[in-house]
């Protein structure tokens, strides 16, 4: 019994330290010179953010803090959230999708940033340039060649009663390449995209609430085919054996996704963050992309690795209307839950 | 010095004019303003967009009925559970009561992995059945469909109703058994008209428990929902995350959070009768085994257990071990990708992290769980007091940590533990409130009536007394916020990972194997936290 | 009206054993009293079926229902605390084992009138939707009795069933239960702790100690000639002198214990006596008599009265008499002063010779 007080003290030193400890941890000084919210891929240690944002502070002195509030969705919610007094000077990752909404929502501003003019035509997605895209890739059907000997040809192909239960999709309510897919379909389909989406219903798997789910579930075997982006046969081919997995071309074309990030409107660090977006267009932010971001870089004439060669650009792009995709959403949805 | 001393001696000595609205706010202001958009264009309005979306009442339809069937399988499959743990000794009996940390410790994307790699098309069993049998076709085909999300839920959740129930089980009088059974009752009869009555309680409260933890589910759900399904919590996300409008997000939040309540309201009255049942308890001490048709019973019952629950926890484990080929084949075991885990840079920060995480939640959680216990004790009655500790179980952590995201404007450590704790804190004031030094009142008493003070009484003799089940509390409140990571996807610290995100981030960066390692190390931390405190409670 | 017979009933844990024989005639009440522990409860859930012993039978008016299940032996048990189920209310719980008939069930209607009459009987009509926890001790108790009786078994096990009430209430109650059997003539076991209660409410009494039935007889037999010093101490009915020798007088054996001689009746015999044995003098606490006597056919020994404690209609005393201490009962006017040495006589035959245990 004389054991138990002091075990009650402990405790208690412990429960304070340990409070103590992780307040002291909260409390930041605010030193950084420049804001940056960016997509969790990004910045992981896996993604672009490791390379390039040491590179960007050795070559401009700038002090970078690099904040995550999740994925590209949650990075601009909370720049929206925060748009009587932000708090981030760039957001990283906003794509063709996400666009319409943080242009309506007047949380970007524009510049036009110093080698606009390598930037290819058609990855402008705005003319204002309140957003400067960095990288893209063609969205396009994964097919595992060991699990499924003939491969669809076409959207309409993924219909056929051969296919049933072989296709993984993402929900596109929880992530960006199940919106992707729903855009695609929308841009083929038109009016017929319920009556497609009911087709398709049976040939689905499962979607499933994130690409790193689903794209594992396609890799563990679970089906032969997936939603993903042309570049994904690139990644097998640098880390694995090339030639499984192989990315689909479909006569109906492909749409891209096209990933910018753009200045904050008010931004505290205007300067900085100019200097930011200029520098994701040199030649040292862009080449370090396709082997962390897994995406073609924006500007032209960047040397790609080896491996790409697996990963061919589809002969036909198509450009999906982000504006009514909320809308073809709920039409696809409406058309998976009421079979 | 007394002078000094005095008001604050009162004011120790009131816990409860001090804790309750410190408990409160903690939990009320992230839940304030994780609400507060909803009058951004007017309540009602937001309310009706809310109500006149079909696709939300259809999420409603699905996620009640998916949680009701869930709560349903798990209760069929806790209950001989409960029954064997209750009445019952014989070999691993241990470790059939630590499967009950699984619900509560191993994070629901782990479970849906092990799903996929046990029961999934390319999984254990099909694999197995095919090369046994020469199926062309995966004979097992479940997992894709309403009966799979109910599966996934009711194995996940079933050590819920087998501990609970078991708990009461162990605790209902046996004399009753025993008159029933000299007025003439058959076993059968004995069963349901005494036992049964008896475990009632506890079975609701399990049932309203596991509905709400499936009803909360996510990632489960959209996996193997089938696509389209959704639950409110996935229209929730997509409200919030790709539609931008919070005031819809919110009014969603509050319709979800209401039925949550009722659910909680459920749970609440069946736990007071659980607890008013106990009181004149006396426990039967588990017997062996009667005759062979119990032993032959409950063998199917674990070898069920093993092949349908532990299998997919053993897949992860498996996989955990297998080292892949460039083709993405097996290649063979190996511990390579746990030493390639401990060589990540920022595994030990991680480790160091969830230790200093957990036990912050936990210091938290056990200290409200301890102070609302003395507390609670003295109120008498009230809506209030009576609701407010198990309010944490109807509100999602997701919710609450985006509510402390919009309350205090940037993410913070000590707000996700303030999240953790209260999420584990209904958990951990179960457990401290069955320590006889609280729910006897005359040991206090004889202190006071020695001359302590109210205070004294409390530190002196409360606190030691009830230092076993506190330790127990905190146990169970450490290894529920070592294995949760949704408060910190939902509110994002950046430089702040723990080893319940780092397995996350590791399954979300496509290094599956990896994750599975992470999953592993997490499931014996937290599983041995359980197995511990089992052994001081006495169940083996 | 059946008798119960246990034979050779045995049960054992590590550390415990129990092992019984002992007979309840039919129709009478047989009380077991023991200390805590002793293995009162076993045995009788052991009669009752509701465990199963490692050895040993069981029998109900001679049949052996040793492998027969609870249900069908007519044997009916009133619990510790009563055990009535919480979630029925007074009629439910005395009609319980009317439903759970297998056979000739009766109709719900004839379920009724039993129950009412049988709550009449004990004077609880009116109370049938009642809960239990809304009764006093009193009330549960008849329920209690009633829910057992509603079956009509031949045998009624009692397990301590008053030990939580307070005496008075106790005493009440008691009588009660002898009234009822009586009246209805069962075969009645009642176990108890209270010595009192089982000599009061016993036509015979068994003495239970770890395990074992060290006497059953009548009560006044085993309060007067107890069958060995744990029974003696266990009753308290009078002291156990050390005896030091046997000496053969001419009117027969004496002993000889620290301070006194006490001639032995005449079936003592030499011949019964182990030579090396040890053995123990006893006599009734009320037997003993101040003054020297007759010491010629009466024992005499010298005591001090240490302390008088006052107990109504008579005093107890501490006694020492060479070293032992034991009481002594007198009426109030012969009681000894404390503080002074006696000679007590005790008459031959109220001595008993006990052998050591």
């Amino acid at each position: 019994m004389r054991t138990r007080p002091v075990s009650i003290k402990g405790g208690l030193a412990v429960l304070f330290a340990a409070l103590v400890a992780l307040s002291s941890s909260c409390v930041k000084k605010d030193e950084a010179q420049l804001v940056i919210y960016a997509y969790d891929s990004f910045a992981s240690e896996w993604g672009p953010g490791p390379i390039v944002i040491p590179a960007f502070e050795a070559a401009t002195g700038i002090k970078v803090e690099l904040v995550v509030p999740g994925d590209a969705g949650q990075v601009l919610a909370k720049a929206i959230d925060e748009k009587k007094k932000p708090i981030a000077d760039v957001i990283i990752g906003i794509d063709g999708n996400l666009l319409p909404k943080a242009l309506s929502a007047g949380v970007l501003a524009p510049y036009a940033p110093r080698g606009r003019e390598t930037i290819p035509r058609k990855l402008v997605l705005d003319d204002e340039w309140r957003l400067t895209p960095y990288d893209w890739s063609s969205f396009c059907i994964m097919w595992d060649s060991e699990k499924l000997a003939v491969p669809p040809a076409s959207l309409e192909a993924l219909t056929g009663p051969e296919y049933a239960k072989k296709l993984i999709l993402m929900d596109p309510r929880t992530s960006t390449p199940g919106l992707g897919f729903v855009a695609w379909t929308a841009a083929i389909y038109g009016d017929g995209l319920s009556d497609y989406w009911k087709r398709l219903s049976p040939s689905i798997l499962t979607m499933s609430p994130g690409w790193d789910t689903g794209y594992g579930l396609f890799t563990a075997g679970e089906a032969p085919l997936v939603i993903s982006y042309t570049t994904s046969a690139a990644y097998h081919a640098e880390y694995e054996t090339a030639g499984r997995y192989k990315a689909l071309e479909f006569p109906e074309g492909h749409p891209i996704q096209i990933e910018g990030a753009g200045i904050v409107a008010k931004a505290r660090h205007r300067k900085a963050a100019e200097a930011f977006i200029d520098f994701m267009l040199t030649p040292e932010f862009q080449s370090a992309l396709p082997t962390t971001n897994w995406m073609y870089p924006a500007v032209e004439g960047i040397a790609l690795p080896a491996s790409y060669e697996y990963s061919r650009i589809p002969g036909k792009t198509l450009t999906a209307n982000a504006a009514g995709l909320d809308d073809a959403v709920k039409t696809v949805l409406d058309a998976l839950q009421n079979r | 010095m007394t002078s000094v001393k005095a008001p604050l001696a009162r004011l120790a000595a009131r816990p409860g004019a001090v804790l309750f609205p410190a408990f409160g706010l903690i939990l009320l202001v992230p839940l304030a303003a994780a609400f507060i958009p909803i009058f951004d264009g007017g309540a009602v309005g937001n309310l009706k967009r809310a109500f006149s979306d079909p696709r939300f009442l259809r999420s409603f339809g699905y996620g009640v009925s998916q949680a009701a069937a869930s709560a349903a399988l798990a209760a069929v499959v806790g209950l001989p559970g409960a029954f064997l743990l209750a009445k019952r000794r014989f070999p691993g009996k241990r470790i059939l009561s630590a499967l009950s940390a699984v619900p509560f410790c191993v994070p629901p994307l782990i479970i849906a992995i092990g799903f996929v790699l046990y029961y999934g098309r390319e999984g254990f069993l099909n694999r197995t059945l095919q090369s046994a049998f020469g199926f062309s076709e995966p004979p097992i085909r479940f997992l894709y469909s309403f009966a799979g999300v109910v599966m996934a839920h009711g194995f996940y959740n079933f050590p819920v109703v087998m501990r609970l129930v078991g708990d009461a089980w162990a605790s209902a009088p046996k004399r009753h058994e025993d008159a029933a059974r000299l007025l003439g009752a058959s076993e059968a009869r004995v069963f349901m008209t005494v036992t049964l009555p008896s475990i009632l309680p506890a079975l609701g409260a399990a049932l309203s428990l596991v509905f709400l933890m499936c009803f909360y589910s996510f990632v489960i759900v959209l996996l193997f929902g089938g696509p389209g399904v959704g639950t409110p919590e996935v229209e929730l996300y997509r409200a919030a995350r790709f539609e931008f409008d919070r005031p819809l997000a919110s009014s969603f939040a509050l319709v979800e959070t209401l039925v949550a309540m009722l659910a909680l309201a459920a749970y609440g009255a069946f736990e007071r009768r659980t607890v008013g049942d106990r009181r004149d308890a006396e426990r039967s001490v588990p017997s062996r085994f009667r005759n062979g048709g119990e032993v032959f019973a409950s063998f199917l019952y674990g070898a069920f257990i093993v092949v349908c629950f532990v299998g997919p926890l053993a897949s992860i484990f498996v996989e955990s071990i297998t080292i892949r080929t460039a083709a993405r084949s097996a290649g063979g075991f190996g511990w390579g990708n746990y030493a390639s885990l401990f060589a990540r840079k920022g595994f030990g920060a991680a480790i160091v992290n969830t230790i200093l995480l957990g036990l912050s939640s936990a210091a938290l959680a056990a200290a409200t769980g301890f102070a609302l216990s003395v507390g609670l004790k003295r109120t008498r009655s009230g809506i209030v007091s009576r609701l407010l500790p198990l309010l944490p179980l109807g509100v999602s952590s997701v919710v609450l940590a985006y509510g402390w995201n919009a309350a205090i404007g940037r993410p913070s450590v000590l707000a996700i533990a303030m999240v953790q704790a209260v999420s584990a804190y209904p958990f951990a004031l179960r457990a401290i409130q069955s320590s006889v030094g609280l729910s006897d009142e005359r040991y206090a008493e004889a202190a006071r009536s020695l001359g302590s003070s109210r205070l004294g009484a409390t530190l002196r003799v409360r606190l030691p007394m009830a230092a076993p089940s506190i330790a127990s509390g905190f146990a169970l409140a450490f290894a529920m916020s070592a294995g949760d990571a949704n408060a910190m996807i939902a509110a994002p610290v950046s430089g702040f990972e723990t080893l319940a995100l780092l397995l996350f981030r590791l399954a979300g960066a496509y290094r599956l194997d990896e994750a599975c390692a992470a999953a592993v190390i997490l499931a014996l931390a937290t599983g041995s936290i359980f197995f511990l405190k089992d052994a001081r409670d006495g169940l083996s | 009206m059946v008798s119960l017979e246990l034979c050779a009933l045995t049960k054992s844990w590590p550390g415990a054993t129990v092992d019984v024989s002992l007979i309840a005639e039919a129709g009478k009440v047989l009380a077991v009293a023991g200390p805590s522990g002793c293995g009162k409860s076993t045995m009788l859930r052991m009669a009752a079926g509701l465990e199963r012993p490692d050895s040993g039978r069981v029998l109900v008016g001679g049949r052996d229902v040793t492998d027969a299940e609870s249900r069908d032996r007519g044997i009916g048990m009133v619990f510790q605390d009563y055990a009535l189920f919480p979630h029925l209310d007074v009629a439910g719980n005395v009609s319980y084992g009317l439903r759970s008939r297998r056979q000739d069930r009766p109709s719900s209607g004839e379920i009724a009138a039993r129950v009412s009459k049988l709550l009449d009987a004990v004077d609880l009509a009116g109370f049938g939707r009642r809960k239990p926890h809304e009764l006093s001790g009193g009330e549960r108790q008849r329920v209690a009795l009633a829910r057992t009786l509603a079956v009509e078994p031949s045998i009624v096990l009692f397990d301590e069933p008053l030990s939580s009430l307070d005496a008075a209430l106790r005493k009440r109650l008691r009588s009660d239960i002898v009234d009822e059997q009586r009246r209805l003539g069962f075969t009645a076991v009642y176990v108890t702790h209270d010595l009192e209660e089982a000599m009061a409410i016993g036509d015979s009494l068994a003495v239970m100690e770890s395990g074992r039935i060290l006497q059953s007889a009548s009560p006044r037999e085993v309060w007067s000639a107890p069958s060995s010093v744990a029974v003696a101490r266990f009753m308290g009915s009078g002291p156990c002198l050390p005896v030091v020798r046997m000496e053969l007088a001419p009117n027969g054996l004496e002993a000889i214990t620290a301070a006194g001689r006490f001639p032995l009746p005449p079936d003592y015999s030499v011949d019964a006596l182990s030579p090396n044995g040890r053995y123990y003098l006893f006599f009734e606490r009320s037997a003993a008599m101040v003054g020297a006597g007759n010491s010629g056919n009466a024992g005499s020994f010298a005591a001090s009265c240490l302390r008088v404690d006052f107990a109504g209609d008579a005093v107890d005393c501490l006694m020492d008499s060479g070293g032992e201490r034991f009481n002594l009962r007198f009426p109030v006017r012969e009681a000894p002063a404390p503080g002074t040495a006696y000679r007590f006589t005790v008459s031959v035959d109220r001595t008993r010779i006990l052998p050591a245990d």
